[in-house]
């Protein structure tokens, strides 16, 4: 009996000695900013006044959200982002991956390939690609004179495709990653469901609709949050290719963010507008996996 | 990057029925993803090919794929002289590194207590780091930004480092996999006298290598490659890291793109390299990470 | 195989903390730079002052830097520099918002930056610091030459005293028959810019991130102040300040300059357009000998010829571009701000004559002119049309100066905007200007409160 409860005590030590590190670095470097921010919300702060530069403002960050155009705007413009790039990238990471799980040859030296651009850094890709996209004499814009496009897009200098370019730029950048994790995901696919469904003789088309589709589920799933999350906080390409324009073309949350907080040093209210990120990461996250669950009953 | 003649087929081929036709439409699929895997490359390629020229070459079409001539030079100006790239690398791989072996030791730890040790408060803690799970790095910045100024890790290593040591997401992913082996094998370790830290450390820990593995990956990549931070939080030139270090020269260089292109291709063909050799490797450990997470 | 690479990539990352362990021990204070041997050995630690500024250290700072170093070695200076665009000033004012390794002095290079940063209570007012330091501000610099703030304090001392001028490839202006223009308009400008548009060269060119023609032109209507009317409301609505938005439309939409929106998306700078021979001629102001002079970075072998800013009316002489610059100033949070006078006072004195050779012109009256100009050469006589140079420094100007606007920065703002709209077609010119009046006037209105 005593020796059982001096197991016990030694378990009960061992666990708080194990969560120890951990937590204590929890406390300091995520629970503390976390917190702090909460309270920042609530906040005027003339940050360089130090603490006595500090006023209660109540909800007044969250109304001025409503009338600030540019938060709406890079609202917008993220959704945007969001709505066509994780898609994009989602089918055809899919489509690559479907083939290269079953018809080709040179499987890893293709998937290697494909993989690599995920593998770069955002701000080098960023450079490479903000080169490209010049213009008037840059390598994109010669080859569609080339093939007799007139006049191409201006790209990162036209309020009307900058957010494009940018969006192109993060397809190619994550159909790397889609790709491998559908790769993976079908590895989960019992071979059996193929082969009975070719002896029903159904097409390959319909095989990928009715089999491998559905049965993806979890893995798009996961797909999908963790590019959303991504494409919700997207940063350095808007910070090192356009700094949100020309005229807030791509002015997304995150550099809003960094810009009311730095150059305006409006600190509760680029809090307060970080919350709202939260939020909406948040809220998507939770429909995706209602929707989720509601879809697998389904099937 | 050649397609290699000797291809293997890696996945079985079904003999049932037309296995003529079978290799045609391999064979076809084949020749269009290496096109596509090309049209991949093509700004990699545009880089490499462009930081051996000189400003006047690099907006000539139809594009010189392999310089006249190979100036080397852009290269010498890179790595060498007062801001030469060398220290940014150092800097990266320190960061990286300590980063990466803090992240892996403090998570499995506190992931190993999650899923195998008993003991009062368990529950509630695990709860308050899942609901903190999902919270975006921004929420974070700003607030860290002002604690760090008042702990005076500003301009320091440490202000990277740090936060990246103790992670929610390491956390979880290694509980989920601790959760998974069966509590026998632990019960026979403690039959066998073996303390809480033997279990951890020669039992569970070497078990766990797939799962290490693919946070090693993860956390590899986001502090290698991470900008929002470094850009707030480091001042001085000496401590910049690769994408920082870049950006830095890529603003001062302005419009001369043999040597942004140079500086670019130095940011990562190091770590390119890397990839490819260790490629099953980093494929697998990211993919792995989407079936667990 | 596997199993190797595991190992091998393991033992790199292992191999390289070891190296950035060593690399990176004296990380932490940038205070602590063993590198500078503090020569006067027992007197005590030496102070360190960051000194940031938006010229590359090669082109000055380093030796002026060094040479007060070598002077003071109680009093060390690392000097780091920024970009001055947006993405720089951004950084500057980030480092300026902590309290660690935080620029003590540090430059700012248009009025609206400037007082930008005084409002955000970042700057410290100089004037017990002069006074401590005796340095003579008017026999110096000259009271007139530099802006008082509303609350009757200094927070900037000009280092720079810079000349606008159009700088001329000397050679395509031979090849299009034309002369060196001597007073000229805006409408010979765009005249002589298309016609000297040919090819793979445009006409003009301008980095976006310092000029446009709107704010030029305004400027050369009302010298004082021209954001604001004499009764204090928006001069937004003046017509030269329509004319500058549609001489830079005309000039873009017929082909004779590159857009503005692509100039900021190519980062497009002066240096680049005229000397890598993008652009046949540039509006801008001396420092660009600096870059003329650098030939390992910007290639060339034709002269540069120096004419007279345009003017909006014949027989005008204001100088746009010119006047006082460099505003020199000190962090409010600096715990070294005795130090960091001191350093100021030498080099607004003296220590900014290492400036010159980079094409900038220091305040102090007393300076040697003839020696100035001669430096401002340097070795670089065939690049340089020297006649026209000298005409240029020795020419008698009406410089701008904004020292009464109220808001500068978000007028400035405002401006931007609806000049950026009306530019990308996004609004006629009509709307930008009823809606720069307009916004302009509430900015003023709410800038009063």
């Amino acid at each position: 009996m005593k020796r059982w409860r001096n197991s016990r005590v030694r378990e009960q030590a061992a666990g708080y000695l194990f969560i120890l590190p951990n937590f204590a670095g929890y406390v300091v470097f995520v629970l503390t900013p976390i917190l702090f921010s909460l309270y920042l919300v609530f906040v005027d702060w003339e940050y360089l006044k130090g603490f006595a530069g500090i006023r209660w403002v109540g909800l007044d960050n969250f109304r001025e959200l409503g009338n600030d155009p540019k938060f709406l705007h890079s609202l917008k413009n993220n959704v945007v982002f969001t709505a066509i790039s994780v898609p994009a990238s989602m089918i055809i990471g899919l489509l690559l991956a479907v083939l290269l799980n079953k018809y080709v040859y040179m499987r890893n030296t293709l998937r290697t390939i494909i993989f690599l651009p995920y593998m770069a850094s955002l701000a080098a890709v960023s450079v490479i690609w903000s080169i490209m996209y010049n213009a008037s004499s840059g390598p994109i814009n010669a080859f569609l004179k080339s093939i007799g496009i007139a006049h191409p897009p201006g790209w990162l200098s036209s309020p009307q495709s900058a957010l494009y370019a940018i969006i192109i730029m993060s397809v190619w950048m994550t159909i790397g990653y889609t790709m491998i994790i559908y790769l993976a995901g079908l590895q989960g696919i019992s071979k059996d469901l193929y082969e009975a469904a070719d002896i029903d003789g159904a097409s390959k088309l319909r095989q990928l609709l009715q089999i491998t589709v559905p049965m993806l589920s979890p893995t798009t799933f996961l797909i999908l949050i963790t590019q959303l999350i991504w494409s919700f906080q997207v940063f350095a390409p808007v910070a090192i290719m356009t700094q949100g324009g020309p005229i807030d073309s791509t002015m997304v949350l995150s550099y809003h963010i960094y810009l009311e907080a730095f150059r305006f040093y409006k600190m509760g209210y680029a809090a307060a507008m970080s919350w709202v990120l939260f939020a909406i990461i948040f809220v998507v996250t939770i429909v995706q996996w209602q929707g989720q669950r509601r879809w697998q009953n389904h099937f | 990057m050649q397609p290699a003649a000797e291809a293997i087929p890696t996945t079985r081929i079904p003999v049932r029925k037309q296995p003529g036709l079978r290799i045609a439409v391999k064979i076809a699929v084949t020749v269009i993803l290496a096109a596509f895997a090309v049209l991949m490359m093509i700004p990699f390629l545009w880089m490499l090919s462009t930081s051996f020229k000189i400003n006047a070459e690099v907006f000539r079409y139809p594009i010189e794929w392999i310089p006249k001539t190979w100036h080397w030079d852009n290269y010498k100006k890179v790595w060498t002289g007062p801001n030469a790239f060398g220290i940014y690398y150092l800097n990266s791989m320190k960061i990286t590194s300590i980063t990466v072996i803090g992240n892996l030791l403090t998570s499995a730890m506190a992931g190993f207590a999650f899923a195998k040790l008993r003991f009062k408060g368990r529950e509630f803690l695990f709860l308050l780091y899942l609901s903190t799970m999902m919270i975006p790095g921004q929420v974070l910045l700003l607030p860290r930004f002002i604690l760090f100024d008042h702990m005076r890790l500003i301009n320091t290593h440490w202000s990277l480092i740090l936060p990246g040591m103790f992670t929610v997401f390491g956390t979880f992913l290694l509980r989920q996999f601790f959760s998974t082996l069966p509590n026998e094998l632990l019960e026979a370790a403690r039959v066998d006298g073996a303390g809480f830290w033997r279990m951890f450390w020669q039992i569970a820990l070497p078990l766990t290598k797939p799962a290490l593995v693919t946070l090693m990956i993860i956390t590899f990549n986001w502090h290698w490659n991470e900008y929002e931070g470094p850009l707030i939080f480091l001042r001085s030139r000496e401590l910049f890291t690769i994408p920082l270090g870049l950006t830095t020269y890529v603003e001062e260089m302005g419009t001369n793109y043999v040597m942004t292109m140079a500086a670019s291709v130095s940011s990562f063909i190091p770590l390119l390299i890397v990839v490819v050799i260790g490629q099953r490797w980093f494929v697998e450990g990211i993919a792995s990470s989407g079936l667990k997470g | 195989m596997k199993r190797t690479t595991a190992t091998a990539i393991g033992a790199v990352l292992a191999a390289s903390m070891i190296l950035g362990g060593c690399g990176g021990s004296n990380d932490g204070d940038g205070q602590t730079a063993s590198s500078a041997p503090s020569a006067s050995g027992g007197s005590g630690k030496a102070i360190t002052l960051q000194f940031w500024g938006g010229v590359p250290p090669e082109s000055g700072p380093q030796e002026a830097v060094d040479n007060w170093n070598k002077l003071h070695p109680d009093i060390q200076v690392q000097y780091t520099r920024f970009v001055n665009d947006d993405a720089g000033n951004l950084k500057l004012e980030t480092a300026l918002l902590s309290n660690q390794d935080a620029p003590d002095v540090f430059m700012s290079y248009s009025d609206f930056n400037v007082t930008k940063r005084v409002e955000a209570g970042m700057i410290e007012p100089l004037d017990d610091l002069i006074a401590q330091v005796g340095f003579d501000v008017d026999g110096i610099i000259g009271v007139d030459n530099i802006k008082k703030f509303p609350d009757g304090h200094y927070y900037y001392l000009p280092a720079n005293r810079n000349i606008g001028a159009t700088l001329i490839n000397k050679t395509a202006l031979e090849a299009a028959g034309e002369q060196v223009p001597e007073a000229w308009t805006w409408d010979q400008f765009a005249a002589l810019a298309k016609k000297l548009t040919t090819g793979d060269m445009k006409g003009t060119a301008m980095d976006a991130a310092l000029n446009n023609y709107g704010e030029h032109l305004l400027a050369e209507e009302k010298p004082l102040d021209s954001y604001i009317k004499d009764d204090g409301t928006s001069n937004f609505d003046s017509p030269a300040l329509k004319q500058g938005l549609e001489l830079q439309k005309d000039l873009e939409s017929s082909g004779a300059q590159l857009s503005r929106a692509e100039a900021v998306a190519n980062k497009l700078t002066n240096q680049d357009a005229l000397l890598t021979g993008k652009a046949a001629m540039v509006v801008s102001q001396i420092y660009m000998l600096r870059y003329i002079k650098d030939t390992t970075n910007y290639p060339h072998d034709f002269q540069i010829v120096f004419a007279p800013v345009p003017q909006l009316t014949e027989g005008g002489n204001v100088n746009i571009g010119g006047g006082m610059g460099d505003f020199m100033s000190i962090n409010k949070n600096s715990p070294n701000k005795d130090a960091a006078i001191q350093f100021m006072d030498w080099y607004l004195k003296e220590g900014n004559m290492a400036m010159v050779p980079g094409g900038r012109i220091p305040t102090n009256k007393q300076a040697d002119q003839a020696k100035i100009a001669e430096m401002l050469i340097g070795d670089a006589g065939d690049l340089i049309d020297q006649a026209s140079l000298q005409a240029a420094l020795s020419g008698d100007y009406v410089f701008p100066t904004s020292y009464n606007v109220p808001a500068p920065t978000e007028l400035h703002q405002v401006y931007t905007e609806e000049m950026e709209k009306y530019l990308l077609g996004a609004q006629s010119i009509d709307a930008a200007t009823a809606a720069l009046k307009k916004r302009g006037d509430e900015t003023i209105a709410s800038a009063k409160k």
